[in-house]
């Protein structure tokens, strides 16, 4: 139904796309991967009208197209879900679906009770129950996300473009979003679908095309690839063992929370952490892990929670505290609140730190700063290796490495990541993850929430799993031998 | 079974405000009138009411401005621009008063279309914008008048704003119409809603195909027509066109609603909302200045009540999460105990 031969993109004079051929069938998912920057944003703008192309080819439905806006490509059948979710809070589902397409009244109104109406047909269509007449606030990100693909089934799309559906959804959200992608691909859909989650794309794709560089790499089914050799083609290199080795001795206890409450959010917490040790948090999506993190270091106000560093009790009121105790607490939202965008990489490392790059009148000395990113930046191999370049310009893998640098300026004692790869390509990932382990190696006691089981259990030493905002099975995962299937089973009522 | 419950409860934050605002505002009159038995007489609600109105219809505008995302500093100087137009017009050209009102209206929404396409071309925030055009616009008026009143109007005119229709004030009854009209239009009209879409996310509702500049430049000039409405209503009030007129009514507009509940950064926002916040920014007023000494006092008590209306609104919000957390706490109890055993 997608024909697309030789289409070639360059922005600036920087070849972005070099003539790249893309095809979907009907009735089929045809899942487009690569690393960051390797073309499949632009590709995916250029089919849906976002861009257009240089050069080359695009045949939609039997015709050749060259959509100038968005709005043409809707129009002719093709949908974008996009990776950041679109939907007005303040509004209702119904709207948010026909938006531009309104149903009216006699008088011009808009006909409330028409769209809710249809948006139910919509609804029953994908088989999911959701309300058409709830704001669009009130719903978790999982039904979010639903809405979105019920919004391009109700603009009767023929192809759906699926950008990183399922970033921040959990695992039951998840299949319940594949539910409704074969009920869709019964009916005949294209789709098109965009993700870093090697391991869904084993689940729910019939079809991989793999880009690199801007390149065409591979068009394969997926009965003939490996995870081994769809890592391979992506990076154009072998990535060895994925996850790095384990603790050789675990410390002795640096970190200790008891009786840790949020209201609404967590109930009676207790564990502890240990030097060289990474603790893994896994649990569903609003099960209380990142809500547990945020309330220890006070970011959301707690009930309750006594803690312990190096035996000594510890009070920490907030943020600061914890941070002057060596507790540093690393955002999930890394763009909103862990680094300042349009700061250089320097100043964001020095961020927490800016006291120590002063001399004793408070004037700041640019160049021991810049000296101390430079360390970092070869540390962590953060590309570019410039330390004036604005973090903005930076991928998201390297913009965790920079949020990493920040947190390991303030010499934590323990250091706590909230989904330390989300939306990171898989290069850089294997590096993240390499890092976080030399750092529990350093001697400090690691904690990682992560939404991905995969990381978990691949990363920690230890699994906590968290159900109903507590925390309701501690396993020893010194060896790897938990399995997802173990996790899951602690993660939801059975 | 969740969804349900977060919805229903979504929507009440927003009612539970709007019936905090009216108990206040009832409060508040109730107790100046006990104390000092001068609020509720016909003389004073008419007083009242006047008071605020024309910064009321401006709030109107200001409302749909602010629910797409912007704000318009600018109609305090249209509104007197516009008051200084008409009267030149009928008073020094000798136009009839309908020609006038015509010229000076299409003369505001011409302003309002300079603002928007100001902010759409140059991408600049409209904060800085509409400013421009407010300290602008307010150096032509003075400077046109050399900064004189402009007076000698027809009774027919001063009709418009001093004139009563079954008892109630013409200006006031604008306001009511107005505030109908657009009401209804904002909550059910397709071309409106956009406005929600615009203020929520402006990226995602230009990737769904609404044409965000179009809409922006569209409502910048209903916001300056709607101030030019207020001028024109003013100059007949007053009976005389004068540069100062309207100085800060730009940001009792904005205090209207943001009082009535909108959120500043845009994507919601009602036109009841602000019509409460019009009501209670004139009832605090009234009160104060009814039983006050000193008429120097205004400023501050203006100051205090945006201060005071504010608090109000996130002390409801605040109370409103935290109900929310309760019931989250309840439910998440009440799982742990069933799965006890």
């Amino acid at each position: 139904m997608l024909n697309a031969k030789g289409v070639s993109k360059s922005f600036f004079g920087n070849k972005v796309l070099d003539s790249v051929n893309f095809d979907v069938r009907p009735g089929e998912v045809h899942a487009l991967v690569g690393e960051n920057g390797a073309g499949k944003s632009t590709l995916i703008n250029i089919i849906a009208g976002i861009h257009r192309r240089d050069s080359g080819k695009i045949v939609f439905d039997g015709k050749e197209v060259d959509f100038a806006h968005p709005l043409q490509a809707m129009e002719a059948g093709i949908s974008v879900v996009h990776q950041e979710l679109s939907l007005v809070p303040s509004t209702t589902v119904a709207e948010n679906i026909f938006l531009r397409r309104e149903k009216r009244n006699g008088v011009g109104l808009n006909d409330w009770r028409g769209m809710n109406r249809a948006a139910t047909d919509v609804f029953r269509r994908i088989s999911i129950d959701i309300d058409p007449n709830a704001l669009a606030g009130s719903l978790s990100v999982g039904m979010q996300q639903l809405v979105e693909v019920a919004k391009a089934i109700a603009l009767d799309a023929k192809l759906i473009i699926m950008e990183e559906p399922t970033s921040s959804l959990s695992e039951k959200d998840t299949a319940e979003l594949f539910k409704v992608i074969r009920d869709l691909r019964q009916q005949g859909l294209g789709i098109i679908f965009v993700s870093h989650k090697l391991s869904e794309l084993f689940t729910i794709a019939d079809r991989i095309t793999v880009l690199r560089d801007g390149r065409h790499i591979a068009t394969e089914g997926v009965g003939s690839l490996t995870r081994e050799s769809l890592i391979r083609m992506m990076v154009g290199r072998n990535l060895g063992n994925l996850y790095p080795p384990r603790a050789a001795a675990i410390g002795d206890v640096v970190f200790k929370c008891e009786n840790l409450s949020c209201f609404g959010a967590v109930r009676d917490v207790n564990f502890e952490v240990r030097r060289r040790e990474i603790v893994g948090l896994a649990g569903l999506v609003g099960s209380g892990r990142t809500e547990a993190m945020r309330a220890l270091v006070n970011a959301d106000k707690r009930a309750s929670g006594s803690f312990w560093l190096d035996g000594q009790p510890v009070r920490i009121e907030d943020p600061e505290d914890a941070l002057a105790y060596g507790i540093v607490y690393l955002s999930e939202d890394r763009k909103g609140s862990g680094l300042f965008l349009s700061y250089s990489i320097a100043e964001n490392i020095g961020a927490s730190t800016f006291d120590r790059y002063a001399d004793r009148f408070g004037f700041l000395r640019p160049s021991a700063l810049r000296t101390r990113a430079k360390e970092f930046i070869k540390r962590m191999d953060i590309r570019p290796p410039d330390e004036s370049a604005r973090v903005i310009n930076l991928s998201g893998g390297n913009q965790q490495k920079v949020l990493i640098s920040k947190a390991l300026d303030v010499n934590p004692k323990v250091l706590i990541v909230d989904e330390p790869t989300r939306g990171v390509d898989v290069g850089a990932k294997a590096l993240i993850h390499a890092q976080i382990r030399d750092l529990a190696q350093s001697g400090i006691g690691v904690i990682v929430v992560s939404s991905e089981m995969p990381e978990v259990v691949g990363l920690s030493d230890r699994i906590l799993v968290f159900r109903n905002g507590a925390i309701s099975a501690e396993l020893d995962n010194q060896n790897g031998e938990v399995t997802q299937e173990t996790i899951m089973t602690h993660a939801v009522y059975q | 079974m969740m969804n349900g419950l977060f919805h229903g409860l979504s929507r009440n934050v927003i009612v539970v405000q709007y019936i905090g605002l009216v108990t206040v505002t009832l409060a508040t009159l109730i107790g100046f009138q006990v104390t000092f038995g001068n609020v509720l007489t016909g003389a004073n609600l008419e007083v009242l009411a006047m008071n605020m109105v024309f910064e009321g219809i401006m709030a109107l505008g200001m409302t749909f401005v602010i629910i797409m995302g912007g704000i318009d500093l600018s109609v305090a100087s249209v509104y007197a621009f516009a008051e200084i137009l008409v009267a030149k017009l009928m008073v020094q050209a000798g136009f009839p008063i309908a020609a006038a009102i015509l010229i000076t209206l299409i003369a505001c929404s011409c302003l309002g279309a300079l603002n928007g396409t100001l902010i759409v071309l140059f991408r600049v925030h409209p904060l800085i914008i509409t400013m421009g055009i407010l300290l602008t616009l307010r150096g032509i008026n003075l400077a046109i008048t050399d900064g004189h009143s402009v007076s000698g109007f027809s009774d027919e005119f001063l009709f418009l704003g001093q004139g009563k229709v079954f008892g109630v004030n013409l200006p006031i009854i604008f306001f009511g119409l107005a505030a109908a009209i657009l009401g209804v239009l904002l909550a059910n009209h397709r071309y409106f809603r956009q406005l929600y879409f615009i203020g929520g996310g402006e990226r995602a509702a230009r990737l769904s195909g609404v044409s965000v500049s179009r809409v922006k430049i569209t409502i910048y000039m209903l916001s300056a027509s709607l101030a030019g409405c207020a001028g024109v209503m003013a100059a007949a009030k007053y009976g005389a066109a004068h540069w100062a007129h309207g100085n800060l009514a730009e940001l009792k507009a904005i205090a209207a609603v943001a009082i009535g509940g909108a959120n500043i950064n845009g994507g919601s926002g009602t036109i009841a909302g602000t019509v409460l916040g019009v009501i209670f920014l004139a009832v605090v007023h009234n009160a104060f200045v009814t039983s006050a000494v000193n008429p120097f006092w205004y400023d501050v008590v203006s100051g205090l009540m945006l201060l005071v209306a504010v608090s109000l609104s996130r002390f409801i919000a605040l109370r409103n999460a935290r109900a929310m957390l309760g019931l989250k706490q309840s439910k998440m109890d009440q799982l742990a105990a069933i799965h006890q055993h």
